[in-house]
């Protein structure tokens, strides 16, 4: 339940310096998170913002993760949850990133910080390619995310899944409810992401993944994550 | 209209930690002029109240080498660990 809406954001004019920036930036619409949303995510460690930034931004994404599919990668690190071999139903997601991407990271931080009321800075971002098979482990972000911001930049994913009851688990304990067949990964609380704004969750706090399912097209989320530099 | 902090402040308590407080937060915080009058009322009845004891340390900005320490952390995904 993200509870989004248009009234969660405080809109205000593109600065000059906005507008004189790159296409990505210029096309953000500078917004402070309202007080509601701000509470929303002081009580729950989770919000949906929506009109974060105009279609020609969400067009620069989609155009810049399509492109940089070709040269993705599996990365090598980030949280390893471990699953029994049986219940291990996704496939490796390939990362990229790019400059665009990196402009909307660094963009993004003065909202990050109005939201959280910590002095955080980018970390690092990329896109998570799903070609055919949408879906990510039940998981904790690492230490290099104190919060990440999660948008849709190509294709359409499920909705993320929160595990607010499974908070102080560790890995291995995650790793258990995944192997264990009667477990449901979509019996949590759904986050979607949006597609001209951003799922903004404390991801090395609550418990989280996204139920297998096929996509009907190449879809990629972006993923910007922030942390604390003391 | 209202103009953008950069960087934060840092406040120390009595026991002497720090807290760091973003210029997003103090632009969030501040309070309309015309409602200064009450807040200078309170503030005039305000002893013992546990903020009374911060201390104000000065206003920073991370570094850029700070801020590179932290920025191009490995690219990440979530997966399985291999060793099951």
């Amino acid at each position: 339940m993200s509870g989004r809406s248009a009234t969660d954001m405080v809109v205000e004019q593109p600065t000059a310096a906005a507008v004189a920036g790159s296409a990505a930036t210029a096309g953000i619409r500078r917004c402070r998170p309202s007080p509601a949303a701000r509470a929303r995510f002081r009580t729950s460690g989770h919000v949906t913002l929506d009109d974060v930034w105009t279609r020609t931004v969400g067009d620069a994404l989609a155009e810049e993760a399509s492109r940089l599919f070709s040269i993705a990668v599996v990365p090598s690190a980030g949280p390893r949850t471990p699953v029994a071999a049986l219940r291990r139903t996704v496939a490796s997601t390939p990362v990229a990133a790019g400059p665009v991407l990196e402009q909307l990271h660094e963009a993004l931080a003065g909202l990050v910080r109005a939201l959280s009321g910590r002095m955080l800075v980018p970390s690092f971002a990329v896109y998570g390619y799903f070609p055919e098979a949408d879906g990510v482990v039940l998981h904790l972000d690492t230490d290099a995310t104190d919060i990440v911001l999660l948008t849709t930049a190509l294709g359409e994913v499920g909705p993320l899944v929160l595990h607010p009851d499974l908070e102080g688990l560790t890995p291995s304990q995650l790793g258990d409810r995944e192997s264990d067949p009667r477990w449901d990964p979509g019996g949590g609380v759904p986050l979607s992401y949006p597609s001209l704004g951003v799922a903004a969750l404390r991801g090395a706090r609550i418990p989280h993944g996204r139920p297998p399912r096929l996509v009907a097209t190449l879809s990629a989320v972006a993923a910007l994550h922030y942390r604390s530099p003391y | 209209m209202t103009q953008d902090i950069s960087g934060a402040i840092v406040l120390k308590d009595t026991e002497g930690h720090y807290y760091v407080v973003p210029g997003e937060v103090l632009t969030e915080a501040r309070v309309p002029d015309e409602a200064k009058a009450a807040v200078d009322e309170d503030l005039g009845e305000t002893t013992g109240f546990a903020f009374d004891a911060f201390e104000f340390m000065g206003s920073i900005a991370p570094s850029p080498e700070r801020v590179q320490s932290v920025y191009g952390s490995p690219r990440a995904w979530p997966d399985f660990a291999q060793d099951q």
